[in-house]
């Protein structure tokens, strides 16, 4: 192999890696985060030094960098074999750009736990940091772009989603920091019009990512070229444009605002579901054809995706219902639908995408035990699925009760106050276990060096007969 | 073609935000050094505005609404519960008080349903009743105690209505699910000057108040379902969810 595509290959990996290492620290301030909601334990914390403040924007910071990192090494996996030997120009952009990432990474870390905030959603870090993170960014378009080139629309459909998503993201990113004015920070209700505007569409930007992501593996896995340019992964890219543009509008039906942006948004919004969920089926459905032991993990995230995805679009299209999001506005139905779409949908892609991947990594060292689909494996990957699944729903159930009995001026029940903390932290933490064994296991592979011996399994999965 | 009629579609979409004809109103530069303030303490983590923000504290779009400046300093500077106290001097709690004014002219930050106005103003006297006679009904002597204290010892005078109250004390009803017992203990021995004077409490007495207080908070729901209005002008509770802004 020659030296440029080690460049490349040593590039996803490092995407790889750096994506693993984000979502270990969105996991540790997610789980202290939730010992806050137990009653007594919160003032305990507090009392030594662990601040609620600092563990929120920790966990949304790097919960987000979980997903564009991920995508970034799918997207640096299709590089691999499309972007021929890396210049000496893309080894200096991709240095960099490493650099400057990590260094934000390292500052966002080092500011954030000390009270150095912006105090912003999503962006709670300082915007000094924004700065390494976007010049980071165009240093990755240019590389993306100098491969694919500005007609990326003739390549596979999700050569077009990174594309469109990598010029979204550095729209929307400015977008995010516009409250820097004078004149809209003094204006809070613009500034909340133009902030969830900002804050859907970045999130509309790293759903690209993750749908394209979920393409490109599909059609690897599959070895089925066709879906990537039919008629209906166009669809979706245009619908899901069409909703990451107004989408965020069902944030902001009730915030002082003209109508006709709150209408767009509803009308939008219901045209997402029929589209998304037979994407995603039909690719499920394509991957459970070919059976192959090293990619059964990849096969089980893809299937697990594909439910999760027709669960949060129903839940989606519930509450882009403006009445029923009245209702549930500012309750925990929120943090579902947050939730359930970066864990079941977009967290499950990419632990599909990272398997597979990492599977490649494996082979080409030469080791012969797959280590990725083992029956303890198998186990946890089932426990994430079924205690993502009780977190969510316990998530809309409290959100709901609790907004329909706000409505009516009452307090929630008694017996909801009692349980609900205790019931959030089970199945939060138990999520974050089961996640964290998981991504355990594949950075020891990620950060194993080439050569070392892989340790054999006891309770391998043996592969099917006749393959 | 697809591309070019999807970014007409993203420019028009975000011409429609930037340029909003909704009249909007600018902070003051007191409310604008509140909200400074907001942002750098980074209140919005547990805080809400419009329900945006985190979960752990309430929806504060209409707080300046529920509380005044001088409550507020009390929960800023001393904390409560979860929320811890912040470093924080009068002229800035002022201006934070400011700009949560400011917002809570904005609209109305959760959906509500309008109840019968005219039975809203009989709303805390009725509430009172209610807590009299729930509490008569108990064979609990501890809280049959507290109430009596709470009626004779002039807490009444502040923490009634125990909701809402104009002299801006703590809602009793919600106290137990935001304060422990050691907090209470403490408030119920040494008060919070200034606004709550020292209470006097004997060790016992403040045992019953703590057993009232928690009483309070276990029978919150049942308590103010028992003496809700209906809503406003003969409606359903469920008809006139609103669509958009809720005021």
């Amino acid at each position: 192999m020659s030296s440029a595509d080690r460049v490349r290959c040593y590039a996803t990996l490092t995407f790889v890696r750096g994506a693993l290492v984000s979502v270990v620290i969105a996991l540790l301030a997610g789980a202290a985060g939730v010992l806050f909601y137990i009653p007594g334990l919160g003032v305990r914390l507090a009392d030594l030094g662990i601040g609620f403040s600092a563990l929120r924007p920790l966990h949304t910071t790097f919960a987000s960098a979980w997903i564009f990192l991920g995508g970034v090494a799918v997207v640096h996996h299709y590089l691999q074999s499309h972007g021929g030997i890396a210049s000496k120009g893309d080894r200096r952009r991709l240095r960099w750009q490493v650099l400057l990432w990590a260094i934000a990474g390292l500052a966002v870390l080092g500011t954030l736990p000390f009270g150095i905030t912006s105090g912003r959603e999503y962006m709670g870090f300082h915007p000094a940091i924004s700065l390494a993170i976007l010049a980071g960014w165009l240093l990755f378009a240019w590389n993306f772009f100098r491969v694919v080139g500005p007609r990326f629309w003739h390549r596979p459909v999700y050569v077009t989603m990174w594309a469109v998503a990598v010029l979204f993201f550095i729209y929307t990113f400015v977008e995010q920091h516009l409250w820097l004015l004078p004149g809209i920070f003094s204006d809070p209700i613009v500034d909340l019009r133009l902030q969830w505007k900002a804050t859907g569409t970045l999130i509309g930007s790293f759903n690209l990512f993750v749908y394209g992501a979920l393409y490109y593996i599909g059609e690897q896995v599959s070895g089925d070229r066709r879906y990537a340019h039919s008629k209906t992964a166009y669809a979706l890219l245009a619908v899901g444009l069409l909703n990451s543009f107004t989408n965020y509008g069902h944030h902001t039906y009730h915030i002082p605002q003209s109508e006709i942006v709150k209408w767009v948004s509803f009308v939008v919004s219901l045209t997402e579901s029929i589209i998304l969920a037979r994407v995603v089926w039909d690719i499920a459905r394509q991957v459970s054809q070919r059976h192959r032991p090293h990619f059964e993990v990849t096969r089980f995230f893809l299937n697990s995706a594909r439910w999760w995805t027709c669960a949060m679009l129903f839940s989606a299209v519930l509450i882009s219902i403006p009445p029923l999001n009245g209702l549930i506005h500012g309750t925990q139905v929120v943090t579902a639908h947050a939730m359930g779409t970066e864990i079941g949908i977009d967290s499950m892609v990419l632990f599909a995408a990272i398997s597979w991947m990492l599977g490649e990594v494996i082979a080409r060292r030469g080791c012969k035990i797959d280590v990725l689909s083992t029956a303890r494996m198998r186990w946890v990957c089932i426990a994430l699925n079924v205690f993502a699944a009780l977190l969510i729903l316990w998530l809309h159930v409290s959100g709901s009760i609790v907004g329909l009995t706000r409505y009516q001026h009452l307090p929630p029940p008694e017996w909801l106050r009692i349980t609900s903390p205790y019931l959030f932290a089970v199945t939060g933490l138990g999520t974050a276990l089961c996640i964290a064994i998981l991504i355990g296991s594949w950075l020891r592979l990620a950060f194993r060096k080439p050569g070392s011996v892989m340790p054999i399994e006891p309770d391998r999965v043996p592969p099917p007969a006749g393959d | 073609m697809l591309m070019l009629v999807l970014i007409a579609c993203f420019a028009g979409q975000s011409f429609l935000v930037y340029l909003d004809p909704l009249p909007t109103e600018s902070l003051s530069s007191e409310a604008a050094q509140g909200r400074r303030i907001w942002h750098s303490r980074n209140c919005q983590s547990c805080h809400q505005f419009y329900g945006f923000g985190g979960f752990l504290g309430p929806d504060l779009t209409n707080g300046a609404s529920r509380f005044g400046p001088q409550r507020l300093e009390r929960l800023l500077t001393e904390g409560s519960g979860v929320m811890p106290a912040f470093d924080l001097s009068h002229d800035e709690a002022a201006a934070v008080y400011e700009f949560l004014k400011a917002m809570d002219t904005t609209g109305q930050g959760q959906a509500k349903v309008e109840l019968d106005e005219a039975q809203m103003k009989s709303f805390s006297r009725r509430l009172f009743a209610a807590i009299r006679e729930e509490a008569a009904q108990l064979d609990d002597p501890q809280v049959t105690a507290g109430l009596n204290l709470f009626a004779m010892r002039g807490c009444r005078e502040c923490h009634f209505p125990v909701s809402g109250s104009l002299a801006g004390a703590a809602d009793l009803l919600s106290v137990p699910a935001h304060l422990s017992r050691d907090q209470i203990m403490l408030v119920l021995k040494h008060g919070q000057p200034p606004l709550m004077p020292e209470t006097g409490f004997s060790h016992e007495e403040r045992e019953h108040m703590y057993a009232f207080i928690v009483w309070l908070g276990r029978n919150h729901f049942s308590l103010v379902e028992r003496v809700l209005p209906p809503p406003a002008n003969g409606s359903g509770r469920w008809s006139n969810v609103p669509w958009w802004e809720f005021r």
